[in-house]
């Protein structure tokens, strides 16, 4: 699996933290597979310029969450089989939903009308998606 | 594990005339530890990396480096140490290669091979005479001959200062060569400007004011548990050398702001938390 991380150092959130919140996610998401090797972490550390230690710290946390395991020769794997439970996703999703809904208050938009802008996009999204899909089956 | 620390200090106190340049600093850095050293112009920075490394003498207090007192270095403790001052001093009527030879004599460890690749990394020819250096590539030979022998501490007084984004990439990443390769525990002081340096391979923050420490700590810590009050007065007179646990106030630790109070807040003091380093730094400057 080739897991891009977006590094972000100007930002309160720690590294560690960044990291170990992008593999859940994607994990979350389905968009790994069980067995799905992570990039061992001189890799990362080199790729992004950072730390290595901050790296090792991100997996081990993932490892004591259950999501990943560290396997002999291969580095650290991911676990989890079933796709995440509804209440983790949902938790997952929290952060980016409290951000929306703090700008959307600080733009004075009305419950109905952020609801709304919420579905728009959805239904955005669901239409590219629709277009895509069509595109690929084409012979 | 070493349990002695790489770096101790104890009380430093050093005054030049009226100026305070160092005022009761006392830390110690355990082995592994990437410290940032923040602080303004003037905030000591430099001078307490000299007192660290022995070159300047402090009126009160002592530092020691690798178990070693800094103003009684021995050969074995300075072979073990890699240094790049803020103007780097070259021999400027050699080339960059006669410069790397000449400094490799004066450590066992030094290895011409590591050299070149650290030079073939850094994009510096080997071929080029000193004297035509750019001063980003005077920065570039300094740091190659701080880390050609795999030094266990390493010393960067702003570093990267002349640097271009790509060069302060790479610089950051080879510090960390030699520590993946042999398992070593290395120590690395490195005092910048450049806060998102910092913030990619700093394990622990010193923020430095008016030659005082205002906070040695963990860097996930800092990003975790601070928070700015914007308030119109300092909780605490203390605030302004704020240490572990100090200022505590639950989970958070406050750092208190004065520029942007509002009045209208004057009984909810406005709080933000989870700062990123660069408000950080202003709080602590206010």
């Amino acid at each position: 699996m080739n897991i891009l991380f977006v590094i972000e150092p100007s930002t309160a959130t720690p590294i560690y933290r960044q990291i170990v919140d992008q593999v859940a996610r994607a994990v979350a998401a389905g968009s790994t597979q069980p067995g799905d090797e992570l990039p061992s972490v001189r890799a990362v550390a080199e790729r992004y310029a950072i730390n290595p230690m901050t790296v090792s710290k991100a997996y081990s946390l993932l490892e004591a969450q259950g999501i990943v395991e560290r396997r002999r020769g291969m580095g650290m794997v991911i676990r989890a089989a079933a796709p995440a439970a509804m209440d983790t996703r949902l938790a997952l999703l929290k952060p980016a939903i409290d951000h929306a809904v703090a700008v959307s208050r600080q733009l004075g938009l009305t419950d109905e009308e952020a609801l709304a802008a919420m579905r728009d996009a959805l239904a955005e999204l669901n239409a590219h998606d629709t277009t895509k899909s069509a595109k690929k089956d084409r012979p | 594990m070493n349990d002695t620390p790489a770096i101790s200090v104890e009380h430093l106190s050093l005054r030049y005339g009226g100026v305070t340049a160092l005022d009761d600093v006392s830390f110690a850095v355990e082995p592994g530890s990437v410290v940032g050293l923040l602080g303004r112009n003037g905030a000591g920075k430099t001078t307490l990396l000299n007192c660290i490394l022995g070159l300047t003498a402090p009126q009160d207090g002592a530092a020691r480096i690798l178990n070693c007192a800094s103003l009684n270095l021995t050969d074995s403790v300075r072979e073990r140490l890699g240094y790049v001052p803020q103007t780097p001093e070259l021999f400027d009527w050699l080339t960059v290669q006669q410069n790397l030879e000449l400094i490799g004599r004066f450590y066992k460890n030094w290895s011409d091979e590591y050299a070149s690749a650290l030079c073939a990394r850094m994009s510096l020819s080997s071929h080029a005479n000193a004297r035509t250096l750019s001063p980003g590539e005077r920065q570039r030979l300094a740091i190659v001959q701080a880390l050609a022998h795999k030094p266990d501490l390493l010393i960067f007084d702003e570093p990267v200062a002349s640097l271009d984004p790509i060069a302060r990439r790479d610089f950051l990443r080879t510090l960390f060569d030699h520590t993946v390769e042999a398992g070593r525990d290395v120590t690395v002081v490195l005092s910048s400007h450049l806060l998102e340096d910092i913030e990619r391979v700093a394990t622990h923050l010193l923020f430095l004011r008016n030659g005082a420490v205002q906070c040695f700590a963990n860097h996930d810590e800092v990003s975790e548990n601070f928070q700015v009050v914007y308030s119109a007065y300092r909780l605490d007179r203390r605030t302004r050398a704020l240490h572990t646990g100090e200022v505590a106030n639950g989970q958070w630790r406050s750092v208190v702001d004065v520029r942007t109070f509002d009045r209208s807040a004057l009984h909810s003091d406005a709080k933000m938390s989870r700062v990123a380093l660069g408000d950080l730094f202003e709080a602590f400057n206010t």
